[in-house]
């Protein structure tokens, strides 16, 4: 099986503290990974990691088969990481805002509207400027961001907060698309909503990673 | 190594003595300056160092940058020799200021070098500021690497750009094919390089070994941070 | 790359366009700056037309920045942090971009202080078609400078007490130049030639620093 994410033995500091300590993770392609763990664990930091965005002091993590820190520009055209806050231009309008995250991969501005129609945001809510969306329309609107990317990796970190129970909904089947359609999905959660679909639980408890619970597909 | 450098030390502290014994003692006033001249004994010297100092600090950046070479060794090398630069820099600012002043009336005067050279004392002020400045340790070497590299391209461009606005300052006493100076002034200004450079290189150094011991000291506090994470999660694993 | 970098260039126009906030801040604080010179300097002695080009060049790099610190504050400061490291933009148009947005919102600072010049200083500016490259070069260099230093983040406090100390003296032989060059544009110096040669050289070299450098620097920030 390709490998789509391949950690090892990876050691991370954040302010002096060790977070990860030999951590591993193997994710195939294809596969979706709900990663669980107490706030602090070290959740966010692993997707951090993967994403490139933290350095590991000692450890690989290859995505795709390439070095993360040595290849992180081409291979941030090839997945899309969603933070705990989403990223947006305050003074652009969140149609704006997927317009441009379009464009900067080469991909047609028309593709912006669908994807904000198919995440519940209409013509004159995405007319809105970022800074006076509410929580929820601005994570909605980062979603959008995510299908006009049309990634094969996604990296989701908590993508149910802020978001009502329609919302909630939503990303789940979001998620559950995405996997019919073959991406590889790797999401922190603290809640269930991910159980029935998952391929993989794994935890992130004492700065490694554990296999939770792993099931069969 | 050591023992090379004790080598150096002594050989800095004796060539300093003969140095202050030449320019003080041996060498006769000069005809016009009188005794300001012997400002000539440390003033150029001073130039001299800081010139080497922040080019040593622009290889070392440069070598940090290149992949192949890339090493906190040369971040080090980087720091240690753009602050014992910006200290040579500044007592050359202060003894050019100091002879100026009996000699040419002025405290200073905006001509090419010193302008150029007081601009390269304030781009290195802030490359030491920039190099406090929080982040983890490879990605604040780059950062200040480039700084470096970019403080650096601009001294020939204001150089050149002053000297075309006005020029003063004591035409290059040395490089000329017949020197006005000549004899024991010779000698002893020459002599007054090698002095300070010594004393440049023994610093140098020290401050670099200074740094090094710092960083080697967060580098076993952080590995023994990790060690007892570990030692935590064999036991957290072992209680379940 | 271009098409990259005119987005980026986009982006930040439309931004500052909407948010108006060098409209609001720059420019006012460039043209109180004029009127504080003339305080400091008395206009009705011969001194202040003398001074004009480089009070006028000053007025321009202490605005510039501001709107250098603005145009990094969108990226890191509100909610966008990370979009254009995590869009898959290269960092070299992302530069140019960011560089061209910032030459753009200078230039629009400068035709206003020009106008400010003439009208409080009294300075005749006839001539004025020589200005048009002083004022281009010039804008390029403070640009590509100011874009490769305001990258210099790290923590955002750093950036607002770091940008001065290490943009200003890097950017001083433009000011020396710009305003020689000026002096010789409405007639009252020499050498134009020359002086626009520092500058072009001067852009040159930054804007090719700044393409090659900012790849590292985009990934640190």
């Amino acid at each position: 099986m390709i490998l789509a994410v391949n950690l090892r033995s990876a050691i991370c500091v954040i302010n002096d503290y060790p977070v990860l300590v030999d951590a591993d993770l193997a994710v195939g392609e294809g596969e979706l990974v709900a990663v669980g763990g107490s706030n602090g664990a070290g959740k966010t930091t692993l997707l951090r990691v993967i994403a490139g965005l933290t350095s590991l002091r000692s450890g690989s993590c290859e995505v795709f088969g390439l070095d993360v820190g040595a290849n992180a520009r081409i291979l941030r055209r090839r997945f899309t990481y969603l933070g705990h806050t989403p990223s947006l231009y305050d003074e652009l309008t969140l149609l704006e805002n997927v317009q441009l995250a379009a464009q900067c991969l080469g991909k047609s501005v028309e593709s912006a509207e669908p994807a904000l129609a198919r995440v519940g945001l209409h013509s004159r809510e995405s007319r809105v400027p970022a800074k006076q969306a509410s929580s929820g329309q601005r994570r909605r609107a980062s979603l959008a961001v995510m299908l006009v990317r049309d990634s094969a990796l996604w990296l989701l970190d908590e993508p149910l907060a802020g978001l009502d129970s329609e919302g909630k909904s939503l990303v789940v089947d979001l998620v559950e698309e995405a996997r019919s359609q073959a991406r590889t999905v790797i999401l922190t959660t603290h809640e269930d909503l991910f159980s029935g679909i998952v391929d993989k639980e794994v935890e992130v408890r004492n700065g490694i990673v554990e296999q939770a619970v792993l099931r069969v597909s | 190594m050591k023992l090379l450098v004790r080598i150096l030390g002594a050989a800095t502290i004796v060539s300093l003595t003969v140095l202050v014994g030449f320019a003080l003692f041996v060498v006769p006033p000069d005809v016009i300056q009188g005794e300001y001249a012997r400002l000539i004994y440390v003033h150029p010297a001073t130039a001299w160092v800081t010139y080497t100092a922040f080019g040593i600090c622009a290889a070392a950046s440069a070598l940090n940058l290149i992949p192949r070479t890339r090493s906190m060794f040369w971040d080090t090398l980087a720091g240690a020799a753009a602050e014992v630069g910006v200290v040579f820099c500044g007592l050359a600012l202060i003894t050019g200021a100091i002879w100026g002043r009996p000699v040419w009336g002025v405290w200073w005067t905006w001509d090419a070098r010193l302008t150029s050279t007081a601009l390269l004392f304030t781009l290195f002020v802030g490359y030491l500021a920039l190099r406090r400045s929080s982040g983890p340790d490879e990605k604040r070497a780059r950062r200040s690497a480039i700084a470096a590299l970019i403080a650096i391209i601009d001294v020939p461009i204001v150089h050149f750009s002053v000297e075309w606005w006005r020029t003063l300052h004591q035409g290059r006493t040395l490089l000329r094919p017949d020197p006005t100076i000549e004899g024991v002034q010779l000698f002893t200004m020459l002599w007054s390089f090698l002095a300070l450079s010594l004393l440049f290189a023994w610093i140098l150094v020290h401050r670099f070994r200074v740094e090094r011991l710092q960083r080697q000291m967060e580098t076993a506090e952080l590995d023994r941070a990790i060690i007892l994470r570990r030692k935590e999660i064999k036991r957290a694993g072992v209680m379940q | 790359m271009f098409r990259e970098a005119m987005l980026v260039m986009r982006k930040d126009l439309l931004i500052e366009r909407r948010s108006l906030a060098s409209t609001a801040h720059v420019i006012p604080f460039a043209l109180v700056m004029l009127v504080l010179f003339a305080f400091a300097l008395d206009p009705d002695r011969a001194t202040l037309d003398k001074a004009a080009p480089g009070l006028f060049w000053i007025a321009v790099l202490l605005s510039a920045l501001m709107a250098i610190q603005r145009s990094f504050a969108i990226e890191s400061g509100g909610s966008a942090f990370e979009f254009l490291k995590m869009s898959g933009l290269g960092p070299t148009a992302v530069f140019l971009g960011k560089a061209a947005a910032l030459g753009v919102q200078l230039l629009v600072l400068e035709c206003i202080l020009l106008a400010g010049v003439v009208v409080l200083y009294n300075v005749d500016v006839s001539a004025a078609v020589d200005m048009i490259p002083v004022c281009l070069l010039t804008t390029a260099g403070i640009a590509a400078v100011g874009t490769i230093y305001g990258s210099f983040s790290g923590a955002i406090s750093a950036r607002e007490a770091l940008l001065p100390l290490m943009f200003l003296p890097v950017i001083a032989p433009v000011l020396l130049a710009a305003t020689r060059a000026s002096e010789a544009a409405i007639g009252i110096g020499l050498d134009y030639g020359v002086w626009v040669q520092v500058l072009a050289v001067f852009a040159v070299v930054y804007l090719a620093a700044g393409s090659v450098a900012f790849g590292p620097l985009m990934e640190d920030a």
